[in-house]
């Protein structure tokens, strides 16, 4: 369904000095300088798939999902999205897909909320008794019908995001793209967005391709994960092999006495030798410790810790996605 | 069409969701009004010559009116629109739907010039004709022909300088420069033909003509059957021309758009 290969995008932005000085000089020479956003990737998806596209702020997540949207075009490689190079056929691969990008919005500011839906039916020209269907569908699903006659402007966030969802559905899009759609929403707002994704996702196998911050986005709605970093995609596969392929790791979290930063030095002097992919950390009043447990084994860590440091508690877990998300943004990964 | 009229029709809702702000706005373009009329008032009543280059007082006055309304609907926020959009990066949302940009503004834009006209344009026309008979029924017809090309005309142009956004990102100050240099140059400060021959001959030459001045000396039935073909004429080939350099410059901009704030 989405081809994407070799794609690579670069952007010129113009270096600026800082100050009245520096702004003068920018008048008359400007230094060119090239950010490559996204370096050479590759991959494809299938029909009915949920991707979750992670990778930190300014890892070229967005830059991949405007790409495959044809609003930006590739400075090298192949987009095939249906069939058709979206950059080039911009407009009639908008007709299939739909966006929601959660810091902007597609709704009118300030008109009542079902003028832009029914502004929406006019550009997509949906057939009155399709968007009916649709639409009822929707409302419900995403409890809209309270403030549906109200200004966009006087929403919440959480509403407009509804709305914004909502909007982006109401062609029956094949292919759905949400960037940051839980961005500062509640726990329930958030709880409510992902379960109409998942079932819009399985009642009309609509493909989803959708990048948050919020690893419970991922762990609750994504069948398969990417990650990508400064541009490359590092990980592609399923939730399950991520833990395989960054080495089979457990997190054990001790409880010390005065916890301190003295501690934390011990530990990491002490498994240098014996662990290189091990992580240290002090999170929520416990010195944690990351590690494989292929080289490792935990009664070495702990006996060392009993030894050294007043321990009155400790627990041990398997790595969740997010620590490992946590250790590739920080460069834990090599 | 259908896919487009929706956005006519969404602009005219959000200008009447604030409606205070659409009446200042004319209150204070009728104050201007005023002072230009009483400047000319001035200039006829103190001179020896009741016509000045070919105009009446009267016919003045429908010259000052007309062109306070039809500068009004030509300088509709186009700019300022595309502007906002290229620099807060919104116009992803535009490029996200199935939609030509173009057309998509262009009817956004008829939505205030059909305001305009209807709460300006058109009660001062019918007023000028039936009350003070500077037009007639024909030439009020011939005009609106004439101003919907200047409009677009206007559209064109305005779009081709919004687009300067992709270069220039803070339009404010040129886009101020530019609107100067539009009222001067379309005829909407004093008609063209104060300017000397020589002058007026080079504005044959730029697309400003077509938007101000030439609708309204249709109305005022200053051109006869020849003048008037060639004015139409003349505003068919700038938006002609100006299409062709939004169709090259809009291709050239898309590929190297980077959209701003993530």
């Amino acid at each position: 369904m989405i081809k994407v290969k070799n794609v690579s995008k670069t952007f010129k932005v113009y270096k600026k000095d800082s100050g009245f000085k520096g702004a003068v000089k920018g008048l008359f020479k400007r230094e060119k300088d090239y950010i490559e956003a996204v370096k050479d990737i590759s991959f494809e998806i299938k029909k009915g798939e949920i991707i979750g596209y992670i990778g930190a702020n300014g890892a070229g997540k967005s830059t991949t999902i405007k790409m495959m949207t044809g609003v930006l075009t590739p400075s090298s490689g192949i987009i095939e999205v249906n069939g058709l190079i979206p950059h080039d056929n911009r407009i009639e691969n908008a007709k299939h897909i739909g966006v929601v990008f959660g810091q902007r919005t597609q709704l009118w500011w300030d008109l009542p909320l079902e003028e832009t839906f029914s502004i929406l039916k006019e550009i997509y020209n949906v057939e009155d008794e399709a968007f009916k269907e649709r639409y009822d569908y929707l409302i419900e699903l995403l409890e809209i019908e309270p403030f549906i006659k109200q200004p966009v402007r006087t929403l919440s966030l959480g509403q407009r995001m509804r709305a914004d969802l909502a909007a982006s559905m109401l062609h029956s899009p094949e292919i759905l793209y949400l960037d940051e759609p839980t961005i500062g929403l509640d726990v329930m707002v958030k709880e409510r967005i992902r379960k109409a994704i998942k079932e819009l996702n399985e009642k009309f196998k609509v493909t989803v391709i959708l990048t948050t911050h919020d690893m419970s986005d991922i762990q609750e709605m994504a069948s398969r994960i990417m990650i990508i970093e400064k541009g490359e995609i590092i990980y592609d596969g399923s939730k399950e092999m991520i833990n395989k392929k960054f080495g089979n790791n457990r997190r054990l979290d001790l409880k010390i006495e005065d916890l301190n930063e003295e501690h934390m030095k011990m530990m990491q002097d002490f498994l240098r030798e014996q662990d290189q992919s091990a992580y240290v950390c002090i999170e929520d009043n416990a010195l944690s410790v990351t590690f494989n447990q292929d080289v490792l084994s935990v009664s070495v860590i702990i006996s060392f810790a009993m030894a050294n440091f007043k321990v009155f508690d400790f627990s041990l877990k398997d790595q969740n996605i997010e620590d490992i998300v946590k250790k590739l943004y920080t460069g834990g990964v090599s | 069409m259908r896919t487009y009229f929706p956005f006519t029709k969404a602009t005219i809702q959000e200008i009447l969701a604030y409606p205070g702000e659409s009446f200042l706005y004319i209150f204070g373009m009728t104050i201007g009004m005023f002072v230009v009329y009483y400047i000319w008032k001035v200039i006829y009543t103190t001179g020896s010559n009741t016509v000045l280059e070919g105009f009446t007082l009267k016919e003045m006055i429908a010259y000052i009116i007309l062109s306070f309304g039809v500068m009004q609907a030509i300088n509709n926020g186009t700019v300022w629109n595309i502007a906002m959009d290229i620099r807060e990066g919104t116009i992803v949302m535009n490029l996200i739907k199935p939609l030509n940009y173009h057309l998509k503004v262009f009817f956004q834009e008829m939505g205030y010039v059909l305001f305009i006209c209807s709460i300006v344009l058109v009660p001062v026309i019918l007023g000028l004709v039936f009350l003070f008979e500077t037009g007639t029924i024909v030439t009020m017809l011939l005009f609106i022909i004439s101003l919907f090309l200047g409009v677009v005309v206007g559209f064109l142009f305005d779009f081709l300088f919004g687009m300067l956004a992709f270069y220039i990102k803070n339009l404010w100050g040129i886009g101020f420069g530019k609107n100067a240099l539009v009222r001067l140059l379309s005829g909407a400060l004093i008609p063209l033909a104060f300017f000397p021959d020589v002058i007026q001959k080079v504005f044959d030459f730029l697309p400003f003509k077509a938007m101000v001045y030439a609708p309204i000396m249709i109305f005022l039935g200053k051109y006869n059957t020849n003048e008037l073909v060639g004015i139409y004429l003349n505003q068919l080939f700038w938006i002609l021309l100006l299409g062709l350099f939004n169709y090259i410059s809009w291709k050239k901009a898309v590929t190297r758009l980077t959209v701003q704030g993530g």
